[in-house]
């Protein structure tokens, strides 16, 4: 089974100096992302596979596969608890 | 040059002079006309109205099918507004308990309209005093209803400051660069705070119950327009005044705080954001805690910024 990563249309994101407010309109609430959660998310305008976010995060940053990797899990389980990126399994 | 300000259209002629007036009062310079056609009689219950987005206290925001117009109801003397979303023509429904309390439809319900309908013109709430200083810089404060925003515009107005709001001010992009406009309406002071100013022009206002006042009656002057430079996220503080610089992107959170509408209507949000990120970047930002020490010296709140 393979999941894929959107983002919700219920955000709406602003960057600034490299770090990014990200707004969920839905739950009214707001974060603030660091450049790597920004990237990821710009990414995931479009729906992506965990392995495209993670070689985006290895194209982008000076860091190995496993800690790529470790960065966009830790990442998107956050997003996903909070409902800012969408979830879908595909068998 | 004309000003363009609201067109109030009604089919109750006390109620088209009385709106028009209040509105008239505020002394907004439109960028493009709004109108409120306004019609005396049956009034939806609110349940009918869709999906509950935003409360305040006797206001409902909703929203639902087939229109997805945003609406909003008055739930103590029902009223009921829809703004479309790409219009500026706003239809309003007061019932006859309504219309006899105008001027508590104008102060709960209708702000809250106006301040809808000025999204639509590009003008985005923020819950901020505004002021210019004698040097020309512009000063918004924000922060909560105990910040000490009155208190510090009522002492900027006592030093000769160009005063616009100590509430409620609309961020604006203005030919490139970007502006905060300001309603006419006096500050409004809890007890304690004008007593602590030891000026005798303030009346109380019973409604609001607090102390109200002009600038122009402290010995400043009233601005409707201010071109923000520094801004204040205040907490009322302990004796000291304290200003701590902040990042820009602190200070972009901060304004998503105290502009608590850009939530609303997705089709707007981008573009408010957008906005309060342009003067987040453009502005020099502090952590403030107003303390006592301003009653004795306001200037002191310029001298202490680094």
């Amino acid at each position: 089974m393979t999941a894929t990563y959107v983002c919700s249309p219920d955000i709406r994101i602003t960057e600034l100096d490299g770090e990014g407010i990200v707004l969920h309109l839905a739950n009214r609430r707001y974060f603030t992302v660091s450049s790597s959660g920004l990237l990821i998310l710009s990414a995931l305008k479009t729906q992506q596979t965990f392995d495209h976010v993670v070689d985006i995060l290895l194209g982008t940053y000076d860091v190995n596969r496993e800690e790529a990797s470790e960065t966009a899990t830790t990442f998107l389980a956050e997003c996903a608890a909070h409902g800012m990126v969408v979830v879908e399994k595909h068998q | 040059m004309s000003i363009t300000r609201f067109q109030v259209n009604a089919d109750d002629a006390r109620i088209r002079q009385t709106v028009q007036s209040w509105l008239d009062g505020l002394r907004l310079e439109l960028p493009a006309p709004i109108t409120l056609d306004i019609t005396r009689g049956f009034v939806p219950s609110p349940i009918e109205a869709g999906r509950t987005i935003f409360e305040q206290p006797a206001v409902t925001i909703s929203h639902g099918p087939p229109s997805y117009d945003l609406r909003v109801a008055w739930r103590v003397a029902p009223a009921y507004a829809t703004l479309p979303k790409d219009s500026t023509h706003i239809h309003i429904a007061i019932s006859d308990a309504g219309a006899h309390r105008l001027d508590d439809f104008l102060n709960t319900f209708l702000i809250t309209v106006i301040i809808l309908a000025l999204r639509r013109v590009g003008w985005h709430h923020v819950h901020a005093a505004s002021a210019e200083d004698p040097s020309g810089r512009g000063w918004l404060i924000a922060g909560d209803a105990r910040a000490g925003k009155s208190t510090t515009a009522a002492l900027m107005a006592s030093r000769g400051w160009r005063v616009g709001s100590d509430d409620t001010t609309f961020l604006a992009r203005d030919n490139g660069a970007f502006c905060a406009w300001s309603t006419r309406q006096p500050l409004a002071l809890r007890r304690g705070g004008h007593t602590l100013l030891g000026d005798n022009q303030f009346k109380r206002n019973t409604r609001r119950n607090k102390f109200v006042c002009w600038p122009e009656q402290l010995g400043g002057s009233w601005t409707n327009r201010i071109v923000p430079d520094i801004i204040l996220f205040s907490k009322p503080g302990a004796r000291v005044t304290t200003c701590e610089p902040i990042k820009p992107i602190e200070a972009l959170a901060e304004l998503v705080r105290w502009s608590a509408w850009v939530m609303l209507e997705p089709d707007l949000a981008q573009n408010h954001l957008d906005l309060l990120n342009t003067i987040a970047q453009r502005t020099t930002s502090y952590r403030a805690q107003l303390g006592s020490d301003l009653f004795q010296d306001p200037t002191r709140l310029s001298a202490i910024l680094p």
